[in-house]
């Protein structure tokens, strides 16, 4: 999807009142309902408020925009009283209208955003009691039904009261929010103005979002004082940061995972054993020391390998899948030549033909892991595969790659990110109606399905937790994708950005706080 | 190493670790902003150490550079002469003490009895009835426990009888406790890692479907922290014991008493207690200390506390760091690492002082100010666990997940906490509302 652009960005001023930051790219929409990426989801903390949100520092549940709350309808609902004097950007008076036509808007089968839909099992209905107190009704009675509630408010006046929201919707762009600052898209970037409201008076008045350059740029300018912040620091740049007196690494708590999804839809990569094979090709500990600068015997790495789509300490990984730290040449090729496989010079054939793997890799992730695309390409045209390498835009990848439509690639390089909830149905579901609306290359496994539906319909959390373990299993041998590793995410702040308390997974919860004292 | 060892004997003769009028370029750091006096600087382990021959020695210890690491089994193995042997025992009970609490708080925030869910197997009032006695909530616990006699799970049945009778009779909680349904251990033996029942303990049969739940007892954590603290006092004695272990008491435990006179630089060294009236200030809450000042002094609540004790650590780290450059003859890489311990230090101090004053914003802030300074050189796992026992306390299991997982490889046995905190995980998660993968 394009983005409307908004004119040319205004030159970054290095110091005053503007504070500039490097995020890992763009946004691609400014509406929460359709983000894909954390970038998206970090901007839309800043410009909207959530209903509900964790205090980063004491974990307890709080709200910027509500006063009260009481259970109603025997538990089915909630009444919330919201606060009041809370104005939208453009002035506009905050209240119950805008929480249930949000509401609303998620359950019309019009938005056809993929949060919307998975909200579609929670929600049963919203109804304006007053002018600041919303009812809001679920589907069944949840244990701790405010936890449910942290979803980002939208303005009724905007879509002049039409639920049904789609992607391209000017909102996307152009957004009207409630949070401490609003937002403007530019060519290269986002600018940010505070707002003075009843519930937010943040410190900083400007801020200015640019895309990432190559980290060594990304450092120096930071160390230059022409921007004062790195969301993600390259973990080859971490203990340069970490020895300044003039900069602070911080931890950003996020579960991240990074993969190499393979293309089951070639015909040369649809025995499965083929895929062992690649997985036994690729050497996590060379790949890992090469691109990210981790050696094999480091002590506390930021960067763990991982068998299967979740994070080591997860409850959902299962212990007993071991990884595969190095590669094993052997292996993959007796694999292949079972698979059917030949080689010819050296180099594999499929049924007579050449085969050359077109890899792509999303663009911004070269710059979090300099070099790991033709890292991968290396390693493989080692065991014997012609390659190709791309980098592929984030447009691209939102328009094509998410939706299942790049299967002029063999290999696609990712990483997924995670907040609490590790729902990883949408990556390995079949397409189906509102189902693997993320399986990048249409993989289609029934046994895989079965395991998700469990995980879905699971009434108990062993069962949840029993459901995943398995699909791990399944997956570590199926190999729709080649798990990589977790990766630690670290930013990088001038020591004049001060109380910068930076929230897990949605970062600048908090902003109010930050304060910028150059 | 002798002449660490000269310093050491020292120290320990002059039965305080304090400054004793070190040379006077000590006396003239590079200009930096003054966080304490020069007098609590220099009485500060890092800038005992920091003449270059002193430190070459130690740096040069094999035992000391695994202790470095953290690496506690190697460090173990540094021999009976290595004088961190104790340090090392001491280290791991604290550990396992606040495994123990990763694993009481999480059993209280999964199972108490307004979070308790369809299918939770009627097991769990032991389990909670054990986090209950940890949390130091004896009557809580007294009713939950000895109800699972007639359980099918025999192990856990013989566990439930055997704790239920020790909390009858009010036996302690952290103790070497013999009975054989409650995972004892060898006799203690400096230098040596016991053997532990591996985990899980049980597996605990939901009451919706046939499904087991994996369980591990916390009572082998409780057993592994008595373990070590005895094998500590072995190789330390008793005092130097309970001063090193006193700040990491749980709640059921009386609060300790403890004598800093009797610490020595190889208590201190390479910890974040800068001076031994730090660790005192740790155990009592107060008192003077070179934390203590700069702590004391930041007045206010919440981000005004905090900031203000950030900026003074900072300070104190520079300050620190330029006295070991003056003693030192000029700068040395060992010489930031040390520096970096007082900065985290510092933040811990004030995590504690903004705990003993109710104040939870400022404990938390400081608490995640400390984590940032406490992921590379300042590496404590004692604090990385107590970290993820506030945070489960908290009802927020993902970032302590994440610190205890990084933290298993240390020592054997820490893996139990991790079965009681992905239960918890496994609870909150399903709480919340959908979430979708993001690239």
């Amino acid at each position: 999807m394009q983005i409307a652009l908004a004119g040319a960005l205004a030159t970054v001023v290095s110091t005053g009142a503007t504070l500039a930051f490097y995020e890992e790219s763009l946004p691609t929409s400014m509406n929460p309902l359709y983000a894909q990426s954390m970038v998206d989801n970090r901007v839309h903390e800043l410009v909207l408020d959530r209903l509900y949100y964790h205090s980063p520092i004491t974990n307890e549940l709080t709200s910027n925009v509500t006063n009260q709350w009481e259970l109603a309808e025997g538990g089915k609902a909630v009444r919330l009283t919201l606060k009041k004097g809370i104005r939208w950007h453009d002035g506009k008076g905050f209240g119950a209208k805008d929480v249930c036509f949000t509401v609303q808007a998620m359950l019309d089968e019009g938005t056809t955003s993929p949060i919307a839909q998975k909200q579609r099992a929670v929600f049963a209905g919203c109804e304006v009691e007053k002018d600041l107190v919303a009812l809001v009704r679920f589907t069944k009675i949840f244990h701790n039904p405010r936890e449910r509630l942290g979803f980002q408010v939208l303005p009724e006046h905007i879509f002049e009261g039409n639920t049904a929201i789609p992607p391209d919707h000017p909102f996307n762009t152009r957004p009207v929010g409630s949070g401490p600052m609003k937002g403007s898209m530019g060519r290269r970037g986002v600018a940010f103005e505070q707002v003075d409201n009843a519930h937010h008076e943040a410190d900083i008045d400007k801020m200015i979002l640019q895309e990432a350059q190559d980290p060594l740029v990304q450092v120096r300018t930071l160390q230059n004082n022409g921007v004062q912040g790195i969301i993600a620091v390259p973990p080859p740049y971490r203990p340069e940061v970490a020895a300044s007196d003039e900069l602070a690494l911080k931890s950003y708590d996020l579960r991240s995972w990074w993969f190499v999804a393979v293309n089951p839809n070639k015909a040369y990569l649809a025995d499965k054993r083929v895929r062992q094979a690649l997985n036994q090709l690729i050497n996590r500990n060379e790949l890992r020391q090469l691109s990210i600068g981790v050696k094999p015997d480091e002590q506390n790495p930021p960067c763990e390998f991982i068998s299967g789509p979740f994070v080591q300490s997860s409850p959902y990984y299962n212990r007993a899948v071991e990884v595969s730290p190095n590669s094993d040449k052997d292996a993959a090729f007796a694999l292949l030549a079972q698979a059917g496989l030949k080689q010819v010079g050296g180099r594999w054939q499929y049924k007579g033909q050449p085969i050359s793997l077109r890899i792509g890799i999303k663009a911004p992730l070269e710059i979090e892991a300099p070099d790991l695309l033709s890292q991968i390409g290396n390693q493989l045209s080692a065991g014997g595969f012609d390659r190709q390498e791309f980098k592929i835009s984030v447009d691209e990848w939102n328009t094509k790659v998410l939706t299942g439509q790049s299967d002029d690639f063999d290999l696609l390089v990712g990483k997924w990110s995670f907040g609490l909830v590790e729902d990883v149905n949408p990556l390995f579901h079949s397409r189906s109606g509102d189902k693997g609306n993320l399986n990048i290359f249409n993989y289609n496994e029934k046994a895989v399905d079965s395991l998700l539906s469990q995980f879905n319909t699971a009434r108990t959390d062993t069962q949840a937790q029993d459901a995943y373990h398995a699909l791990h299993e399944l997956l570590a041998s199926e190999l729709p994708y080649l798990f990589l590793w977790k990766l630690d995410t670290k930013s990088a702040w001038r020591t004049e950005v001060r109380s910068n308390t930076i929230t897990p997974y949605y970062y600048w919860t908090v902003f109010d706080a930050w304060k910028f004292e150059p | 190493m002798k002449p660490a060892r000269t310093l050491l004997a020292a120290s320990i003769a002059a039965g305080l670790l304090l400054s004793c009028g070190g040379p006077d370029d000590a006396d003239k750091p590079k200009v930096v902003e003054a966080a304490v006096s020069g007098e609590l600087v220099r009485s500060t382990w890092m800038v005992q150490v920091a003449d270059p021959a002193q430190l070459d020695a130690l740096a040069g210890n094999p035992g000391w550079q695994a202790f470095h690491g953290r690496d506690y089994a190697k460090a173990l193995g540094a021999g009976a002469d290595w004088p961190g042997i104790g340090r090392v025992h001491a280290e791991l009970s604290a550990l396992y003490r606040q495994a123990a609490l990763v694993a009481a708080r999480s059993i209280e925030q999964t199972y108490r009895e307004d979070q308790r869910r369809e299918g939770d197997p009627a097991e769990v009032d032991y389990l909670l009835g054990l986090a209950s006695l940890i949390l130091g909530d004896a009557d809580q616990a007294m009713t939950l426990l000895g109800k699972n006699g007639g359980s099918s799970v025999a192990a856990l049945a013989a566990a439930d009888a055997a704790w239920a009778a020790r909390a009858a009779a009010g036996e302690p909680v952290v103790a070497a406790i013999a009975d054989p349904a409650l995972f004892p251990l060898a006799a203690p033996a400096a230098g040596q890692l016991p053997e532990t029942a591996p985990a899980p303990h049980y597996e605990l049969p939901e009451t919706v479907g046939n499904r087991l739940i994996k369980a591990a007892d916390p009572t082998v954590l409780l057993q592994l922290a008595a373990w070590h603290e005895a094998a500590a006092v072995s190789a330390i004695g008793a005092e130097r014991t309970a001063a090193l272990v006193g700040p990491w008491h749980l709640p059921c435990e009386p609060p300790p008493q403890v004598d800093t006179s009797v610490l020595t630089l190889d208590d201190l060294f390479l910890s974040a207690f800068a001076a031994a009236d730090d660790l005192g200030r740790a155990v009592t809450g107060g008192g003077a200390s070179t934390y203590g000042g700069l702590i004391d002094a930041c007045a206010g609540e919440g981000q005004a506390r905090a900031q203000c004790t950030i900026d003074a650590a900072g300070k104190l780290r520079k300050q620190v760091l330029a006295a070991m450059e003056s003693v030192g003859g000029g700068p040395s890489p060992n010489h930031r690492m040390m520096a970096a311990f007082a900065e985290a230090g510092a933040l811990r101090a004030g995590v504690r002082t903004a705990d003993g004053a109710g104040d939870r914003d400022a404990a938390g802030l400081l608490r995640i100010a400390a984590k940032d300074q406490s992921d590379e050189a300042a590496v404590e796992p004692v604090f990385l666990v107590s970290l993820a026992a506030w945070d489960v306390g908290n009802r927020n299991p993902l970032r302590a997940q994440e610190l205890l997982h990084a933290q298993l490889r240390r020592a054997p046995g820490l893996d139990v906490a991790r079965y009681a905190l992905d239960a918890l995980h496994l609870r909150v998660s399903r709480d919340s509302g959908p979430g979708m993968p993001m690239h």
